[in-house]
């Protein structure tokens, strides 16, 4: 017998074959792989574009994306990376000294900061040097979906101040950093690693 | 090669233009942004999730894909590889909500779900997976149709209720009886398209 012809392999699937031609097609399908091929392309593809729900994600979502992979690439050529550097904008969660009591007595010993730049915490604590005029910042990275520390270990910890490199330390085997003799002031700090940036902008090192 | 165009890299196969991605060339990771944007965009509404979160999910994911972009092993694999990565993407988005925000369970309202009510403790299901990637070979395939084949193909595959002959005859202004062979045709060039041996 020959071949049914691709359209009829379709119309068979679709069920709108007469009842013969449909016993004809059956007969047929049970020996001969090739149209029983066609018929199982057919079939799958239909009922898989039938039951396909997924909609295109609105232009601003599509443009927003672009526009931080186009950052990503820009880091990356600032550092001197080849590729792209993903970068990542940290957001602050949670300040000790915000929102401040009406009774606040102003100064305090020592200030906890919680940046969020997922998939990583970064926890900072802002206290007294021991020296006038000068703070400790001490802080540690934490990757929230990693029970190890591999993802936090040397990383490269930068200060900026007013876009001038202020100081440079270096994460340890579980993501602590620390920085002593740090004047007060509103600091942008850069967290690098191989591929990635995580970026805590305007960051309060003041304790009050 | 000298990439011209955006219809040039658009052209490029999935493992060309991952290649130009990891040589860091932003407009072949925009065209893999466009060509995979419905297939990342959908997979946070399977589990219920909102359109502003579904938003923060398909941000995610591309920046994780630019951080593992030179260690992906196999790229002709980038839409498996996406799909695995979007669905932990809303895992962890779910299990955040959860560990660090309790207050979600009292801003539920008919809007839909919570946050932490749509986590899905199992992997995808191998079976789901194929689906969606089959889904998003065949829509590919569909925008390369030329455009009469485009739009009867999505009449009759995309429509709430599938389109009669009847529908598409009137829709498309031809006589009812060439629909059945405009049809076969179609899916002859869509099969051809989707890369399928005749």
């Amino acid at each position: 017998m020959p071949c049914s012809a691709f359209q009829t392999l379709v119309d068979f699937v679709d069920g709108l074959t007469t009842k013969e031609e449909r016993q004809s097609v059956a007969l047929h399908l049970e020996g001969c792989a090739r149209c029983a091929a066609t018929v199982e392309w057919y079939s799958s593809v239909r009922d898989a574009a039938r039951a396909d729900r997924s909609a295109e994600p609105p232009s601003w979502v599509v443009e927003r994306t672009i526009s931080a992979i186009a950052d990503a690439r820009e880091a990356a050529r600032r550092r001197g990376v080849k590729g792209f550097l993903a970068r990542i904008k940290a957001v602050l969660v949670a300040d000790s000294l915000s929102p401040s009591p009406a009774y606040s007595r102003g100064a305090v010993d020592a200030r906890q900061l919680l940046y969020s730049a997922q998939p990583f915490d970064v926890d900072l604590l802002v206290a007294e040097a021991g020296e006038p005029d000068r703070l400790r910042v001490a802080g540690q990275v934490l990757a929230l979906d990693d029970d190890t520390f591999e993802e936090v270990v040397q990383l490269t910890v930068e200060l900026e101040l007013d876009g001038q490199l202020a100081a440079v330390a270096e994460t340890s085997s579980i993501g602590e950093f620390e920085f002593g003799g740090v004047a007060p002031g509103r600091y942008d700090i850069h967290i690098l690693g191989e591929q990635r940036e995580l970026v805590l902008a305007d960051v309060p090192l003041v304790l009050e | 090669m000298t990439i011209r165009s955006r219809q040039e890299l658009e052209e490029l196969e999935d493992a060309a233009l991952v290649r130009r991605c990891v040589e860091g060339d932003e407009a072949a990771l925009a065209a893999l942004v466009h060509r995979y944007q419905r297939l990342v965009y959908s997979i946070p509404f399977r589990y219920g999730m909102r359109p502003e979160v579904a938003a923060d999910v398909f941000q995610a994911v591309w920046l994780r894909m630019i951080e593992k972009l030179p260690t992906i092993k196999d790229p002709q694999k980038i839409a498996s590889w996406l799909i695995t990565t979007t669905v932990r993407e809303c895992w962890r988005v779910s299990e955040r909500a959860r560990r660090e925000l309790p207050i979600l369970d009292e801003s539920h309202d008919d809007d839909g779900p919570t946050l932490h009510e749509v986590a899905d403790p199992h992997p995808i299901a191998e079976e789901e997976q194929m689906l969606l990637e089959l889904q998003h070979r065949v829509r590919s395939a569909v925008s390369l149709l030329p455009e009469r084949c485009r739009q009867l193909v999505e009449l009759l595959f995309y429509s709430e209720e599938p389109a009669s002959y009847a529908d598409v005859a009137k829709k498309l202004g031809m006589p009812v009886d060439s629909v059945g062979p405009t049809r076969a045709r179609c899916f002859e060039k869509l099969r051809r398209y989707m890369g399928d041996p005749k």
